[in-house]
């Protein structure tokens, strides 16, 4: 093999010489599988993005008449969001759809959540039949309100996380299908129409996620987004990027494979039976959403019994994103352990007979490349330094394959940028591209390698089982005008 | 840095794959501006064109006659759209007066050689054009492009084929009835716009040619859109297969029919759950006080869905006054599986306070 990235010197040591090379090729090789992964993902969701934003929809759809249209249970876990939760209440209940229900459930936070919205919707203590279907904590008490019959108040004790909470959620659920949905989550008004008509159309649908963008920097009145904006916090800008690449041709493209494993529990329907045989979300595990889909892939896939979980990026659903670091951090630990935790619990579905692309294409990319890849690149930028400190690097080398590697960043960041513009272009000027084209260029100078960083902490936290928790989000309000 | 890279041909692929992914990225970057700034031309132009030609199909609508107007093939999409949305928003003679601009512009040929191309998105506009003008011509093509795997274009397949011939295509749609792609959902959704008394008709018809599994789902249809023939089409599907489970759980879950009750009695002690829950449905809009120890033993049932939906039928009935309900709750025996959702069913209907009875306040199953 030849020795490419070593000085003379290092060379001439023999075998540790050739052992140092070998792993740079390995990191490199690496890297070229990563970026060969996303920029077909990147393809795939191209086709799909052109057949979802056909011009003149409005025009092909079929009219969807309001007795078609199945009902749906809306949960809405709260947990100290009392600063948030009477706005998205109120906004989901003018939420255009004939049949549904909003089951907001407290998972017994240390604030007034309950108190609010007790008062905010006259809501009165129901002597609720309690059927746990599906295992979550204790019951404490339900309310419901005579002036919004569609509104129901769970407050149950706290424990197994947002899990155990949508779990509450679905045992009150009287509804067909449910839509999970955080509290700080904002649905456009015919989201779920948009979503829901999948079900309709395509048979044998048992869950379909939509697309989730930040709401950081736009505009919200009485519940409704009225313009949209890049954030101001250069932390939120980074995500808005993130967000595009994770939904736009991530999930997107795993979609047109069939391979779809993480439905955003910002905002996904299921069908309410399918998920209730797979016996709900899994309390106390961080990556609750991914653990359900995968959960639903393997009872079908076992039965061999027809199935569709659908990505559906024309809903869109608008999430608060943290501001501050330690937020952030928490947010992205959490999301590393969460996707270990998963990883690890349905490590049979690997390979297995008869798993298709869930088993043989989907399950080893999130090892891979997704699981892997914030230790791939803490060891490489780790390695690299250690032999640039003993002289032992060909640091032109080195930058060469940096700036190549900075390259592949920006170049699935620009993609995003551009099939976000032929897509839904929700972002309206000329201004907003450019910027984030620049923010593209900057987030590799530092934010992806603390990203990588926090990961690599979830992964050791994972590793050695620390206890795991939500904590608590600090949320931004400043979209809101009331 | 051109001698270092010069002398190993690796590290040159690197540098230029770097080169190119940089490149590459600016290259998004631009196609992103150029799609941003084409975007809007093509929006400027469907505005132009709609402006032009909208207040000449309203002038058509209100009576007059369209002057000459050419309609270059640029123009084509943004008109079809124009007249499409508005043919959309109008009913009757207005429609009439639509399509008569239509054929007046000579638009039946573009159309069919649209159809005839393999652009979807001509496809798409061509079929609900010549469906709008009833063109014999679009069936065979719509008849091929209603099982695409594109929902979008078999839907307007479908469209097209109702609005040409409704009674030739009803038959067809009702023949793919719980095959893969067509949900009960989606043929109400496409059925629906089609005349009442067209689709009674066909499902009359239906109930004696549809294969057997596809009874249940056409009983469904039925009773979800055209319910004042639900009476019929079920006793003839009864006819057909009366012992079918499936069928007797849509025909109690959605019947007006007193007669059905004789039904609903025996189902309510059959081992299968989704059965007795069907026969309470019966019994909820159909029964009355004279059933009261049928729904009673209901309420004792095993399962739990069972012994919710007993209690609803209770107060469900217009003879159930608030205090026999109440005498009705306090005389049930402390144990009773069914009492929590006794109280809170009379609960929902304001007959009872929390107060009264605190164990069924904090009754959990």
């Amino acid at each position: 093999m030849h020795e490419l990235w070593l000085t003379t010197e290092a060379a001439a040591t023999g075998l540790v010489g050739w052992l140092i090379n070998a792993l740079f090729w390995v990191f490199l090789v690496y890297s070229v599988l990563a970026a060969s992964s996303y920029i077909s993902l990147n393809l795939i969701a191209l086709s799909a993005v052109k057949r979802a934003t056909r011009r003149g929809q409005d025009l092909f759809l079929p009219k969807l008449h309001e007795q078609t249209l199945p009902g749906v249970s809306i949960l809405l876990t709260a947990y100290n969001e009392e600063a948030l939760i009477v706005s998205s209440v109120r906004s989901l209940l003018q939420l255009n759809y004939p049949d549904f229900e909003l089951v907001v459930i407290h998972d017994g936070g240390k604030d007034n959540t309950v108190g609010v919205l007790v008062e905010a919707f006259n809501l009165k203590k129901y002597p609720a039949v309690v059927h746990y279907e599906v295992p979550c904590a204790r019951i404490r008490a339900v309310y419901r309100s005579e002036d919004h019959p569609n509104l129901i108040l769970v407050d149950k004790d706290n424990g197994g996380g947002k899990a155990d909470a949508n779990n509450a959620g679905i045992n009150f659920a009287s509804k067909p299908l449910f839509c999970s949905m955080d509290a700080d989550s904002i649905l456009e008004r015919d989201a779920l129409q948009r979503v829901i008509r999948l079900f309709l159309h395509t048979p044998d649908t048992i869950a379909a996620g939509g697309t989730v963008r930040i709401i950081n920097g736009c505009q919200v009145k009485d519940g409704h987004l009225v313009s949209v904006g890049l954030p101001r916090s250069l932390l939120a800008r980074f995500q808005v990027l993130e967000y595009l690449r994770a939904f736009l041709f991530g999930r997107l493209g795993w979609s047109r494979l069939k391979a779809l494993l993480i439905i955003s529990g910002a905002f996904g329907v299921f069908d309410r039976d399918a998920v209730i045989k797979v016996g709900g979300f899994t309390q106390g595990c961080l990556g609750e959403d991914m653990d359900l889909v995968v959960k639903l892939h393997k009872y079908h896939l076992e039965r061999q019994k027809p199935y569709h979980i659908h990505f559906v990026p024309d809903p869109v659903c608008w999430n608060d994103a943290p501001e501050d670091l330690p937020t952030l951090r928490k947010q992205r630990i959490r999301w590393q352990r969460g996707l270990l935790e998963v990883l690890t619990l349905h490590r049979s579905l690997l390979f297995r007979r008869r798993s298709g692309t869930v088993g043989w294409l989907a399950y080893p990319f999130m090892i891979v490349i997704e699981a892997l890849s914030p230790i791939m690149e803490m060891l490489g930028l780790v390695f690299t330094l250690l032999l640039w400190l003993t002289g032992y690097l060909n640091g032109l080398a080195a930058v060469t394959l940096l700036v190549a590697s900075i390259g592949l960043g920006l170049l699935l960041s620009t993609s995003a940028i551009l099939l976000e513009e032929r897509s839904f272009h929700v972002y309206p000027s000329y201004k907003a591209s450019l910027k984030l084209f620049l923010l593209a260029l900057v987030e590799n100078l530092g934010y992806r390698q603390l990203n990588s960083w926090w990961r690599l902490v979830g992964t050791w936290q994972h590793l050695r089982g620390a206890k795991s928790t939500w904590g608590e989000m600090k949320r931004n309000t400043g979209w809101i005008s009331q | 840095m051109a001698f270092a890279v010069s002398s190993d041909p690796n590290l040159v692929i690197v540098a230029w794959t770097a080169v190119a992914l940089f490149g590459a990225s600016l290259a998004c970057l631009l196609a992103s501006l150029l799609l941003r700034w084409q975007r809007q031309r093509e929006h400027d132009h469907h505005e132009a064109v709609s402006n032009r030609w909208r207040p000449l199909l309203y002038a058509v609508i209100a009576g007059e006659t369209l002057p000459p107007v050419a309609l270059p093939e640029k123009d084509w999409v943004p008109f079809c759209m124009t007249w499409l949305r508005l043919y959309e928003q109008v009913k009757g003679s207005s429609q009439e007066a639509l399509i008569r601009a239509l054929h007046q512009l000579d638009l039946r040929n573009r159309l069919l050689t649209k159809l005839r191309g393999n652009d979807t998105d001509d496809h798409l506009l061509a079929l609900l054009m010549l469906g709008a003008l009833r063109e014999p011509l679009v069936i065979g093509p719509a008849q091929r492009m209603m099982n695409s795997r594109y929902e979008l274009l078999s839907s307007v397949a479908v469209r097209a084929l109702l609005r040409v011939e409704p009674e030739a295509a009803l038959p067809t749609l009702l023949g793919q009835l719980n095959r893969p792609g067509w949900s009960v959902a989606r043929l109400m959704s496409t059925l629906l716009p089609v005349s009442s008394p067209i689709r009674r008709k066909h499902y009359l018809r239906a109930v004696d040619w549809v294969a057997e599994d596809q009874l249940p789902a056409l009983l469904e249809l039925v009773a979800r859109t055209e319910a004042d023939t639900f009476a019929s089409v079920a006793d003839r599907a009864l006819h057909r297969q009366p012992y079918g489970l499936e069928i007797l759980v849509t025909v109690l879950s959605h019947t007006r029919v007193p007669q059905h009750l004789t039904l609903a009695k025996v189902a309510l002690g059959h081992p299968d759950s989704r059965l007795r829950l069907a026969a309470l449905s019966a019994y909820q809009a159909l029964g009355s006080l004279a059933d009261i120890e049928r729904i009673l033993g209901a309420l004792d049932d095993q399962a739990w869905q069972v012994q919710a939906a007993a209690a609803r039928t209770l107060v469900s009935w217009p003879d159930m006054t608030p205090p026999d309900a109440r005498q009705l709750l306090a005389a049930l025996p402390a144990d009773s599986r069914g009492r929590p959702y006794l109280f809170e069913a009379l609960y929902r209907k304001g007959w009872v306070a929390l107060a009264i009875d605190p164990q069924g306040a904090a009754a959990h199953a």
